[in-house]
């Protein structure tokens, strides 16, 4: 018990370094006595204005993104019984996507707000729809349905995405940047806008991470022990909407945060979802804070988005994680 | 057990619906690209087949292109361009292409410094030029670039002589110069790069009696922020005019991006940017790191036309160019 709260705070103050790293570090050097100035006594210095208008805002966005995104893809994980399942089989990237790419060219826009609050439309549609897919017939809302409805939605969403950028030119080269996901240029305002979002499905993910638990042991055993399993699923689904969608809002869609993240807790602290969800969050948010800082010295003098760099770790982790689970077997 | 059974019916019926919506929103999408290749094939022939007829076979020129000599009519009449740079270039020697393309999506106008290119059939984009058009104008001659269109030099080469340039940009005084050959007015191409040579050497006289201003070129764009360095189009004819450059951006090379925190980079005595993506340069200009820049707090930013400054690539957008920092250096 008491490790856990020890590992907790070790946690805590790795995300403080690392946001800390994430204001120091950048293609342009800045000295430690302007990162202080700038937060404590800001006088419009060039260095200042850096960390106060680029650094500072991505830093809380990269940690509040990469919580979301774990988080989320702990309850999916949960809710599918699957270990292989992160966000995005709800289809909540691909329908972010696809919005931000029909809305970019029929309001013939590139500004983030625009993006965001599509984004954020389409996720929740793109969940609604998966919802509405797995709760037709008999039993609804199994794994096995949540996941096939998903996986299909996230398909067609995507070959639809697809199909639009090839046949418009010009928009896959605006569109490019958003779809692979990044931290840059993101504006303080817009996530003062997504953030409630995100906090408040933070906050019903730790209510729910004890119906969770009973969730994990079955459908029959959870229904036995007094769980009213449909409402729990169905606020489940709406928490992932709201923390994954606010993610793809501000950030695009990044991937494998929500799928490798839960793996980590739970192997530092086992399956009870009541520490799970905590360690997820702040793991996530160290994770991608770290992908953020390493987006931007990969190469040299140019930074590459965020989501390339978590995808490029997070790809071994899921052929590590599928290989894993057929040995056990 | 009835009501069940209704509402599970519903259900089915709903989830029909969802995919009916689907397929029509699909068949939608691909009916719209469809219908408008139709309606451009059959006006293009149309217009074509009578000056067919006219078109005597005369004697032939040898042109040497960026694949070797080639053999082309002595007086092209029906030619079709496959870049911006051609059209501009033609266009400015008193001949009218029968087809060009759009810069960016294929229908998209053309570039509005460019007079006279009422009637001119659309044959896809630079990028994506479309054979079938092509083919359906019945061209006698095709000038186009060995660096976007290498792939399909061998299919044009079925339809017509083709005349490549090697490549767009930097080379604009060749290219010219194998354009104005291409359609033997090599005199009249001549007489254009020594009209601008006369022009630009007066603009360095003039420009060297005044204060030095250096100059920031850049292009905003969605994702970051990109330089164009010395060897751009536009590079060039400042190189040309004498005209300095941002210390930073005085360095070879077409073109370095950065992030908005380099934006000490894009200052200058003179601003100059130009972007193709709307919502762009608003982004850029909210930035508090963007209105600290000296240069943006003389109020010393001037937009510029990405048409000519960017993508024109031939004479009259050089002539242009020059126009802009006439108005912008000179008193």
């Amino acid at each position: 018990m008491k490790y856990r709260w020890i590992g907790l705070i070790f946690l805590s103050a790795g995300v403080g370094f690392a946001l800390i790293a994430s204001i120091a570090f950048g293609v342009v050097q800045v000295s430690v006595s302007s990162i202080i100035n700038a937060l404590c006594s800001f006088d419009g210095a060039y260095d200042q204005l850096i960390i106060r208008s680029v650094r500072l805002p991505r830093a809380l966005i990269a940690a509040a993104v990469g919580g979301s995104l774990a988080v989320a893809g702990c309850l999916m994980q949960a809710l599918s019984r699957n270990g292989l399942a992160g966000p995005e089989i709800f289809g909540v990237n691909n329908g972010a996507a696809l919005a931000v790419v029909i809305v970019s060219i029929v309001l013939q826009s590139t500004s983030l707000s625009v993006f965001s609050w599509a984004a954020m439309a389409g996720a929740a549609i793109a969940g609604a729809t998966v919802f509405l897919l797995g709760s037709i017939g008999g039993h609804s809302l199994t794994p096995v349905k949540l996941i096939l409805a998903g996986a299909t939605i996230n398909l067609l969403f995507a070959s639809l995405t697809q199909g639009i950028l090839i046949l418009n030119e010009q928009s896959l080269d605006t569109m490019r940047f958003w779809l692979a996901g990044s931290l840059t240029g993101r504006d303080l305002q817009l996530f003062v806008q997504v953030v409630p979002y995100m906090l408040a499905g933070l906050a019903a993910a730790f209510f729910l991470s004890r119906h969770m638990n009973v969730i994990g042991l079955g459908e029959e055993l959870a229904q036995g022990l007094g769980q009213r399993v449909f409402f729990i699923k169905v606020l489940c689904i709406v928490v992932i909407v709201l923390l994954a969608g606010g993610a793809v809002a501000i950030a695009g869609p990044i991937a494998f945060i929500g799928l490798a993240v839960p793996h980590i807790a739970r192997f530092l602290i086992g399956s009870d979802y009541r520490w799970m969800i905590p360690y997820s969050a702040l793991l996530g948010a160290l994770l991608l804070l770290l992908a953020d800082i390493g987006a931007r010295f990969v190469l040299p003098a140019q930074e590459i988005p965020a989501g390339i760099v978590t995808a490029f770790f997070g790809a071994p982790f899921l052929i590590y994680l599928a290989q894993r689970r057929g040995r056990t077997k | 057990m009835l009501a069940s059974k209704q509402v599970h019916s519903l259900k089915r019926w709903g989830t029909l619906s969802l995919i009916a919506l689907v397929i029509l929103i699909l068949s939608a999408c691909g009916n719209g690209e469809s219908n408008k290749g139709n309606t451009e094939a059959p006006a293009a022939a149309v217009k074509e087949n009578t000056p067919a007829a006219t078109v005597e076979p005369s004697t032939e020129r040898t042109v040497k292109d960026a694949y070797g000599d080639v053999k082309v009519p002595a007086n092209p009449s029906k030619i079709v361009v496959l870049d911006i740079g051609a059209l501009d270039n033609l266009l400015e020697l008193g001949i009218k292409p029968i087809g060009a393309p759009s810069i960016l999506a294929a229908g998209d106008p053309y570039p509005a410094y460019l007079k006279g290119t009422e009637g001119i059939q659309n044959i896809g984009s630079v990028n994506e030029p479309n054979l079938e058009a092509i083919d359906a104008l019945k061209p006698d001659l095709i000038i186009g670039n060995k660096d976007t269109h290498d792939a399909i030099y061998s299919q044009l080469g079925q339809i017509a002589p083709t005349v490549f340039v090697e490549t767009l940009g930097v080379t604009w005084k060749n290219n010219l110069q194998l354009h104005a050959d291409a359609v033997n007015k090599s005199e009249e191409g001549k007489k254009l790069l020594d009209a601008y040579q006369a022009r630009i050497d007066q603009f360095k006289a003039d420009l060297a009696g005044q204060d030095v201003k250096k100059v920031s070129l850049f292009r905003p764009r969605a994702d970051k922020i990109q330089i164009y360095l010395k060897d751009t189009f536009a590079g060039t004819i400042m190189t040309d005019a004498g005209v300095q450059r941002v210390d930073s951006q005085n360095v070879e090379g077409f073109s370095k991006d950065v992030t908005e925190e380099q934006m000490t980079e894009l200052d200058g005595d003179v601003i100059l940017w130009f972007n193709r993506e709307p919502d762009a340069f608003a982004k850029l200009e909210k930035s508090p790191l963007w209105t600290s820049l000296p240069g943006v707090q003389s109020k010393q930013v001037k937009p510029v036309d990405w048409e000519y400054w960017m993508s024109g690539l031939g004479i009259q957008a050089v002539n242009k160019v020059v126009d802009d920092l006439h108005s912008f250096l000179l008193k």
